[in-house]
């Protein structure tokens, strides 16, 4: 069991200066401020350290863990500090680590989590998701609230892995159909598989006397056999060698004379070779060009700023002159640097596919071709000399002689012989074909290098495939078991709490006696989705949306969440509720508090709101609990925050300082909240009025009349309470009180509501129960008035004097 | 509560049938749980490897 004595949050969101929430001797905490004034800050630090250091909604919204303290701390001594109770630990620190904020310093003992394993904190967003939002969101909450979030998360992973492991099966397939395609139209057989290939590699062998084969590892035995006939056979090899070789050529073709481009080379060079002393002034021009705008503005113009000496002419006109000859040359230097690399560019490309066809090793087209051949090697070893000088700067080059040269004019035939040369290979091939069987051996050949290639392919692909389906086949089995463990969990685990949760949402809805019983029920066959189930008139009903309004299905969320923490955290009994009465009607706040009261007396709650009415009505029905105010927020300091006061402080306070009107005015509103709420308890009848409203003394007169009614007993003197009463109706500061307290034109004195509020008190002690922490009922079974623990009967005899 | 770790090794006693699987699961699984992108990555170094090896066994079978 662990208690809370101290929690301190210092440059944590909007947190600046230390914040301490006071828990000690068990208390819980209050805190009021308007929105914007830093209450939320407190339940994002304590979502920080209870939830793997991240805080859930920020990070939805792309605010992570480095932007998590004060801005004005530069991330310096952001922490959260927790003093509590317990046998072997006492306090733990959590501090924000500026060089890796996902590794915050843990010092002390951080037993704490051990003690809440499921969430204790609620917020007014998260309750309006469950209201609000589809079975799926209601699922989330639900799940999240059980402890199952990091199953939820990996649920979503594995649904994501399972997407992908569809998409990547869907291209396995289409590659493996399309293997599949190119080995049916080679079979031209409808079916994938190793008979049809065998049968298929068994006609080729049969062709030419092979021995059949029975499985398809041995395929190589066929054809190793055709490699044997297709070498043996002259004319086979020959047409083989001119169809690779028809090939080779198609890639080679088509090509591009050069002898044009070498000569505007030439002529390009020649040009700028007759200014080749100045070609090394080019990078002077740019100097020129700043002097045109420079020297009209010198005084002196006898001395050249740009080479610091005497110039006796016009120097502008010089320099300009300068610059516009330097300017010419830099376009003539720039167009042959343009053809230099252009044709070092062809040259590259051409010599790499006259390596290809050099390459060829077939002896039939070696000698058929060999004019061809010699042709090409002379161009190659003419691109071979003359390449350097197309890498060298221009005045590197003495001369450029290449368009004369014997491979240029080569080149330019090679191009014109394009179609002789194809046409010369197809007529060869053609008449070689002539022959059938030469024709058939290269064909067979071909399909049986072609099936074998293939049907490994084929094989290998379909393992792939294979070992794809199984993945995909046991995660979808591992998704069906972890929604199978959640969905258990979730039942189980509201079986288990279903009982508080349909107490809960009666106390929060007493009204609706017709609206009853709320259950969950996980919807068959839908994996992550939920539907609420209530009892309407006896008869269930689902979805409950049907009869519930939002306040009643926030109730529902409402109960849910207690119902959890207070099942599966009883070893640390804490709660954080931030601001969810906001989802209430104001005639059901009070039933919130009632139930806090009634079923967590044993809890420590921390108690955010921005409700001025509730946190007023929080302070009288539970005066034993801590009440902050927030009230402003400073980018200096953070929230202000000062200690809220109760009815009674406030009225004692404005006694003390004189303050009548002011104590009043907050008595009476005291006491008309009070005997509302007793006259409710004991079921006193006000008369009915439209506009609601009505005075203090037809209130009083209404609890003193009803309790003197239930609180008479034959045979014994007046009640005790009763005699209280009347000697407060009696005094006249009361009466003069009842009549005047919202009259500020009539005054009354400090000391006249000190008696009212005094006499007042002795009659409030009597009928509250410390115990209980509430005030007395009737109850309408036995006519008997006591408190709800029954620690008080008022019709004890020793209330009778 | 349960915790995912726990609950893989108790799947693979209530479901032997799927124990070698879960066993892969169990080795790529970091704390946080399962990440779709990194085992994304394992697979396709799988399908690699698959590939290589079982080409190699096949034509080393055919041709040699």
């Amino acid at each position: 069991m662990i208690k809370l004595k101290k929690i301190t949050i210092e440059n944590f969101r909007g947190i600046k200066n230390p914040i301490e929430l006071d828990f000690s001797q068990k208390k819980s905490i209050v805190i009021y401020g308007r929105n914007g004034t830093g209450k939320s800050s407190i339940v994002d630090a304590w979502e920080w350290i209870n939830n793997n250091y991240k805080i859930g909604h920020l990070n939805r919204e792309g605010v992570f863990q480095k932007d998590y303290p004060n801005k004005s701390c530069n991330g310096n001594n952001s922490y959260i500090d927790i003093q509590y109770q317990h046998s072997t630990a006492a306090s733990l620190r959590i501090t924000h680590n500026k060089t890796k904020p996902s590794t915050p310093k843990v010092e002390g003992d951080p037993i704490l989590k051990n003690y809440s394993p499921y969430p204790n904190y609620l917020r007014y967003s998260e309750l309006q998701d469950f209201v609000y939002k589809t079975k799926t969101d209601k699922y989330k909450y639900i799940a999240k609230f059980f402890g199952l979030e990091i199953f939820l998360d990996n649920q979503s992973e594995l649904q994501t892995y399972i997407n992908k492991l569809l998409i990547k099966i869907g291209q396995e397939q289409a590659v493996f159909n399309s293997i599949a395609t190119e080995i049916n139209n080679l079979t031209s057989k409808e079916n994938v598989n190793e008979i049809e290939i065998v049968n298929f590699i068994n006609v080729i062998a049969l062709k030419y006397n092979i021995p059949k084969i029975s499985k398809f590892i041995e395929c190589n035995k066929v054809l190793q056999e055709l490699i044997k006939l297709f070498d043996n056979n002259p004319k086979v090899k020959e047409l083989n060698e001119w169809r690779e070789f028809k090939l080779k050529l198609n890639q080679f073709y088509p090509t591009v004379k050069l002898k044009n481009e070498t000569e505007e080379l030439e002529v390009s060079f020649k040009e700028l070779k007759q200014d080749e002393a100045t070609v090394t002034k080019l990078i002077l021009s740019n100097l020129y060009k700043i002097g045109q705008d420079i020297i009209p503005k010198l005084e002196n113009q006898s001395i050249c700023p740009l080479c610091d000496t005497k110039f006796l002419g016009d120097l502008e006109k010089h320099v300009q002159v300068k610059h516009r000859q330097l300017e010419e040359l830099n376009k003539k230097k720039t167009a042959f640097d343009k053809k230099q690399a252009d044709l070092f560019k062809k040259f590259t490309t051409l010599s790499t596919k006259l390596t290809v066809i050099q390459s060829e090793k077939g002896s039939y087209v070696l000698s058929s071709m060999k004019e061809l051949f010699d042709d090409i090697k002379l161009i190659n070893n003419g691109i071979s000399d003359n390449i350097e000088l197309l890498t060298k700067q221009v005045i590197e080059i003495s001369s450029i002689e290449i368009s004369t040269q014997t491979f240029i004019s080569k080149i330019d035939i090679l191009f014109d012989a394009e179609k002789i040369n194809k046409k010369k290979i197809d007529d060869i091939i053609i008449s070689l074909e002539s022959d059938e069987s030469t024709k058939a051996l290269i064909n067979d050949l071909t399909n049986l290098q072609s099936i074998i290639k293939g049907f490994i392919r084929y094989q290998v692909n379909s393992k792939k495939l294979e070992h794809l389906n199984l993945t995909s086949s046991n995660f979808n089995a591992l998704l069906v078991l972890l929604n199978k463990f959640i969905n258990d969990n979730i039942k189980t685990i509201f079986e288990a709490i279903s009982k508080d949760v349909a107490d809960y949402f009666n106390i929060l809805e007493t009204t609706n006696s017709h609206l009853k019983n709320p259950e969950i029920k996980l919807l068959a066959g839908k994996d992550k989705a939920v539907e609420l189930e209530i009892e309407f008139a006896l008869e269930k009903v689902t979805p409950a949306f049907k009869y519930l309004s939002e306040s009643q299905v926030n109730s529902f969320g409402l109960a849910i969440f207690l119902a959890a923490v207070k099942h599966f955290n009883h070893q640390f009994k804490f709660i954080i509720l931030d601001d969810v009465i906001s989802s209430f009607d104001s005639f059901k706040r009070p039933r919130v508090i009632n139930l806090l009261k009634t079923k967590f007396q044993d809890f420590q709650i921390l108690l955010l709101t921005h409700d001025d009415i509730f946190f007023k009505e929080v302070m009288n029905h539970l005066p034993e609990w801590n009440k902050i105010k927030f009230t402003g927020w400073d980018y200096t300091t953070g929230p202000k925050h000062k200690l809220g006061k109760n009815y009674h402080e406030e009225i004692l306070k404005d006694i003390e300082d004189d303050e009548p009107q002011s104590a009043g005015h907050k008595l009476g509103k005291y006491l008309e909240w009070f005997l509302g709420d007793i006259n409710e308890n004991i079921q006193g009848k006000v008369p009915f009025r439209r506009e609601n409203s009505y005075s203090l003394s037809e209130l009083f007169q209404t609890t003193k009349n009803q309790l003197e009614k239930k609180l008479k007993l034959s045979g014994q003197k007046k009640h005790k309470l009763i005699e209280l009463l009347e000697e407060l109706e009696k005094s006249s500061s009361f009466r003069n009180f009842c009549d005047h307290y919202k009259n500020e034109s009539a005054p009354y004195t400090a000391p006249e509501i000190k008696e009212v509020y005094e006499k007042w008190l002795a009659i409030e002690a009597l009928i509250h129960c410390k115990d209980c922490k509430g005030f007395i009922k009737l109850n309408t079974a036995n006519d008997e008035v006591h408190c709800t623990g029954n620690h008080i009967n008022m019709k004890n005899p020793i209330y009778y004097s | 509560m349960v915790n995912l770790n726990q609950w893989l090794k108790d799947l693979k006693i209530s479901n032997p049938q799927i124990e070698s699987f879960i066993e892969i699961v169990e080795s790529y699984i970091s704390e946080e749980g399962f990440n779709s992108d990194g085992y994304e990555k394992i697979l396709d170094s799988e399908l690699q490897s698959l590939q290589k090896s079982f080409e190699k066994q096949l034509t080393d079978s055919i041709f040699q």
